[in-house]
């Protein structure tokens, strides 16, 4: 087939174009750093050459260069060639196109004129002339077909007509012949138009709706030119384009009339309104040209986001309201269908949130927080008062964090889900992040290595996210050895809590750590120094220390004969704490994000306010929460903001090692998927996209208002 | 790089060895940091390391036993790389590129014109269009797949109110489970950051080249093509890697617009073996290795790029 083989060529041209393209990026990208270009270019020459070396050293990968898979190759690059040159021409031209205004007003509209006749008949023609070379690929189609020059007649004819009718007549300086020509063309393309119109698309005339649609289109015609001199124009265009609404979309298509009026009335009316308009003056021509290129510029841009953002999400709303085939109007009840499922709500068990340990952890660190308030505002002001320190917030805010995952633990269902997922992951990812970053600019050795490891993942799907932590969490029964990584360490754990010297040893570790923690902590305390990390350290460790103390930690339970067997969670199965246990894969996943821009924030943080603070005797807590902390607000907020976004649409991770989301662990976007695209029900599929979309609503107007004010 | 002659150290005498070595080891965030960092990196060295171990030893033991056992093999990823193979990824691995070559070099096309438009060009209303747009970063995906799944396999038309008549605004080019449907999704949801990136770039470009162009009778196609473009080179890398990333690593467009017939990018076929667990399911290991490998040598290769991409990205006003 003569396509494939354009297509084939096609393709090693775009091969070769892209090394080329791709090879002198790659020198630009290093130009003012030699020993850098040489260091990665290696690196990266060493990663390829092993991956091919591997590939072909297996014989298989080496057929990617021959035979069928080829030639797949080679289709894909001609189609991608096809495609960005397709998109990019078009923008050269449009733009060549506004630069022939230098060659007069006549050759522009000539030009302009002649693209859109051939748009114009092109589109009458069904598409037809258009459609082989976008569908098929295939140029030469366009030849075959029933005209003298196949299907290439109608756009050809359209662009001659508009084209010299439009340059003729604005080469005339006086208003008579212009309009003498425009009348010319104008019955031309209405014999045109009725010649080439089917039979059965030809209109009765409904005169009562044509005659109203004429008049309403003359008086917008008018409107639209209010602030000008000369009205006629806009008259005679509206009225054009109001009879062509009236004759064709208003009046029925029986193809018993014949379509002589219809036809001609609307170009001729549209023609004589352009030609009524005098010769632009050059200023008019630069503002002109100054629109025109605004808008060659921008429409690409705007035309992708307005088909494939802006009108399907208006089109979502819409559908929302209707069932789940899209054809009947059924108000709210997709949206009551949501509310009132249990498996989106479900609060039957919110009494079970004081008794749950996590809601008791929480009332212990809101009272600790609490108190160390009170003990710094007594040691302060000498009478009792609250008065927060970094240790009474630090407490505070673990306190609010625990409570709301104890009542998103009781509380279950898709939105609770997804709301657990939100607080969860932010909030975690970003004090993860926010700790790394403080600990990376502290560090003395590795900081960009580290940095560069933590943030790895985010550069991994959240396809293969999940399958390495599926990994993980991978659960076996008992009696076998563990292959996931972290029942593996739960089994050991609870094989040294069951053992003899070993756990001493342990112990005795444990409890020398939390000693130092211990009086490390306590006279800083007393001098109302920060002293929170040592105090979190004592409380975890002194934790881990009673229970395996008490043998009560470890996957290791015992049977009906007295024996001790080793036991393992389920990580991925067990509700509803397998969320968190997908929430962690996403942290995993966000907290390189958060580190890296909250390092750069940090290191912007001006060396002069640090060191006066130094000065002034603080220490280096109290200078990161009074100095550092009140100049990163700013950019946490950014921070927060895009990963509340990020995280109301997890949808992969939840589908791939979440199982769909079976085991009361789905979320918002996955049941939005499921009832759309499995279940075939538009409606509530709709619902649901919509409920997404008015969750992070207050993030977009938050971001709207700040951008206003960045403008200001 | 020679060091000054005059160097705090050098005045007070250059410390010990073995005071270097302490001060090393007594550095807490340092080791805070890597501890960090093992934790950070086990699950993917387990992935990594367990790629090479065959479907025995994966499914008795945990990764780190691959020490113990000696048999290391290459077998999972002959596996996933023989061409006519059930497990096959290589036809996977380029539909993945299909997709996201063009969908990386065609919004980067397009949002360079529309930030240069937004930057440099008056036009009325130019502040609201330029917030409406960016604006637009917040909406979730989701709000828009249904109506375009719609487009793909049917075209759309309006039914214009109050006649019988429905209007055909874009035809139907059975684009329906192509790449070119998921290429093209993803350039129009790339469209709010990228000008959003590319504007916060070019606008940054001193006014002085522009009003020199324009002196020398440039207009703003001449000045966007021979200036701003090749000035803007580390912006349009730094975007061109977020999306190549993002477009690669993309799981939901390509499983919303492609069907079972269709050539299955790499994440939906890695997410569908992951979701049958037969006799398959050790070859994820190199599956989930070999679809990592791509975005992994451009994020290690360009990471520059690409973290001055996401500061740009995200420092705003």
């Amino acid at each position: 087939m003569a396509g494939g083989n354009v297509l084939k060529i096609l393709g090693i041209i775009t091969f070769v174009a892209l090394v080329v393209l791709a090879g002198r990026t790659w020198v630009k990208l290093f130009n003012d750093d030699r020993s850098k270009f040489v260091k990665v270019s290696a690196f990266v020459a060493i990663l390829v050459a092993l991956f091919t070396a591997a590939g072909v050293g297996f014989g298989d990968l080496g057929d990617a260069f021959t035979g069928e898979k080829f030639d797949r190759v080679l289709d894909m690059l001609g189609t991608v060639l096809i495609s960005v040159l397709a998109c990019i021409g078009l923008w050269v031209l449009s733009n060549k196109l506004v630069g022939t205004l230098r060659f007069g007003w006549n050759v522009f509209v000539g030009i302009a004129g002649a693209l859109i006749g051939a748009a114009f008949f092109g589109v009458l023609r069904g598409n037809r002339a258009v459609f082989p070379i976008l569908a098929e690929r295939d140029p030469i189609e366009l030849l075959s077909g029933s005209g003298l020059l196949g299907n290439a007649e109608w756009p050809i004819v359209g662009a001659l007509v508009f084209g010299l009718g439009g340059f003729a007549m604005r080469s005339a300086a006086r208003r008579e012949i212009r309009l003498l020509i425009a009348a010319a063309t104008g019955l031309i393309i209405g014999y045109l138009i009725a010649h080439y119109v089917k039979l059965w698309h030809r209109p009765n005339i409904d005169w009562v709706a044509t005659i109203i649609a004429t008049l309403v289109g003359a008086g917008v015609g008018t409107a639209l030119r209010l602030r000008r001199s000369d009205r006629i124009p806009g008259v005679l265009m509206g009225a054009g384009f109001g009879f062509a609404i009236g004759a064709w979309m208003l009046s029925p298509w029986q193809g018993t009339q014949s379509p002589w009026v219809a036809a001609l009335a609307p170009p001729l009316l549209i023609a004589l309104g352009v030609a009524w308009s005098p010769e632009p003056t050059p200023r008019t021509v630069g503002y002109f040209e100054n629109r025109a290129r605004a808008t060659a510029f921008l429409a690409p841009a705007m035309l992708f986001l307005l088909i494939s953002l802006v009108i399907p999400a208006l089109r979502t709303g819409l559908l929302s309201f209707k069932d789940r085939r899209s054809t009947e109007w059924v108000g709210v009840e997709n949206y009551s269908t949501l509310f009132s499922d249990p498996k989106s709500f479900d609060v039957s068990e919110w009494s079970n949130l004081f008794t749950s340990n996590l809601f008791i952890l929480a009332i212990i660190t809101l009272l600790a927080g609490v108190l160390l308030g009170f003990l710094n505002g007594w040691r302060r002001n000498g009478s009792p008062g609250f008065e927060a320190t970094p240790a009474s917030s630090t407490g505070l805010l673990i306190a609010a964090f625990l409570f709301v995952s104890a009542s998103m633990a009781v509380l279950r269902g898709t939105f609770f889900n997804n709301l657990w997922w939100v607080v969860t992951v932010v909030s975690v990812a970003t004090v993860a992040g926010l700790l790394i970053a403080v600990l990376a600019d502290r560090a003395t050795i590795g900081e960009k290595a580290a940095k560069s490891m933590i943030f790895m993942p985010m550069a991994i799907s959240f396809v293969g996210a999940s399958i390495v932590w599926r990994l993980q969490y991978q659960a076996r029964p008992p009696s076998k050895n563990q292959t996931g990584v972290l029942n593996a360490v739960w089994v050991a754990l609870g094989r040294l809590a069951h053992s003899g010297t070993a756990r001493i040893v342990v112990l005795v570790i444990l409890g020398a750590i939390i000693v130092a923690l211990a009086a490390r902590a306590i006279p800083r305390a007393r001098q109302g120094l920060p002293f929170v990390g040592s105090a979190i350290g004592v409380i975890l460790l002194g934790y881990l220390f009673f229970r395996l103390a008490d043998r009560r930690i470890g996957g290791y339970s015992i049977n009906a004969a007295g024996e001790t067997d080793p036991d393992t969670v389920l990580f991925l199965t067990n509700q509803p704490f397998n969320n968190v246990f997908l929430m962690i894969i996403m942290i995993w996943m966000q907290t390189g994000f958060a580190m890296v821009i909250l390092s750069a924030a940090i290191k912007a943080v001006p060396t002069e306010l640090l060191e006066s603070a130094k000065v002034d005797g603080a220490t280096e807590s109290q200078s990161f929460y009074n100095v550092t902390l009140p100049q990163i607000i700013p950019t946490l907020g950014v921070v927060i903001t895009t990963m509340i976004v990020q995280v109301t649409k997890v949808y992969d991770i939840v589908k791939v090692a979440g199982q769909g989301g079976r085991f009361g662990n789905n979320v918002l976007a996955n049941e939005m998927f499921e009832q759309s695209f499995a279940f075939g029900n538009f409606g509530l599929g709709s619902a649901i996209a919509v409920v997404m979309f008015l969750t992070v609503l207050p993030v977009m107007i938050y971001n709207i208002r700040s951008m206003q004010k960045a403008q200001l | 790089m020679a060091a000054p002659a005059l160097s705090p150290s050098s005045l007070s005498g250059a410390p010990t060895l073995g005071r270097r070595i302490y001060q090393k080891l007594s550095d807490i965030p340092a080791w805070a940091l890597w501890m960090l960092v093992l934790v950070w990196t086990i699950p993917s060295l387990g992935l990594f390391v367990n790629s090479f171990r065959g479907r025995d030893a994966q499914r008795n033991d945990a990764f780190w036993n691959i020490i113990s056992e000696q048999d290391a093999t290459l077998e999972n990823y002959r596996s996933v790389l023989s061409a006519g193979a059930t497990n096959d990824l290589t036809d996977s691995l380029i539909t993945s590129f299909a997709i996201a070559v063009p969908a990386t070099i065609i919004p980067i096309a397009f949002a360079a014109f529309a930030a240069y438009a937004f930057a440099w060009i008056d036009f009325k209303g130019r502040e609201w269009f330029f917030i409406a747009t960016v604006a637009l970063l917040a909406i979730p995906l989701q709000v828009a797949l249904i109506p375009l799944l719609q487009l793909y396999n049917g075209g759309a038309a309006l039914s214009v109110p109050f006649t019988d008549k429905t209007l055909t605004m874009l035809p139907f080019f059975d684009l329906g489970g192509s790449a070119e449907a998921v290429w093209l999704t993803h350039t129009g949801f790339a469209m709010p950051f990228s000008i959003f990136l590319l504007h916060n770039y070019i606008s940054q470009l001193p006014r002085e080249i522009f009003e020199s162009a324009r002196i020398d009778g440039a207009d703003h196609f001449t000045t966007f093509w021979r200036l701003v473009l090749p000035l803007s080179i580390p912006a349009l890398a730094s975007f061109a890697i977020f999306q190549f990333l993002w477009t690669w690593n993309d799981y939901l467009i390509a499983n919303t617009m492609l069907d079972a017939t269709s050539s299955l990018p790499t994440t939906v076929r890695i997410a569908n073996l992951a979701g049958d667990f037969d006799n398959t399911d050790h070859l994820l290991t190199a599956a989930a290795f070999i679809q990592a490998f791509v975005p992994l040598t451009v994020f290690f290769g360009l990471q520059r790029y690409f973290v001055r991409g996401l500061l740009a990205g995200s420092v705003k006003g």
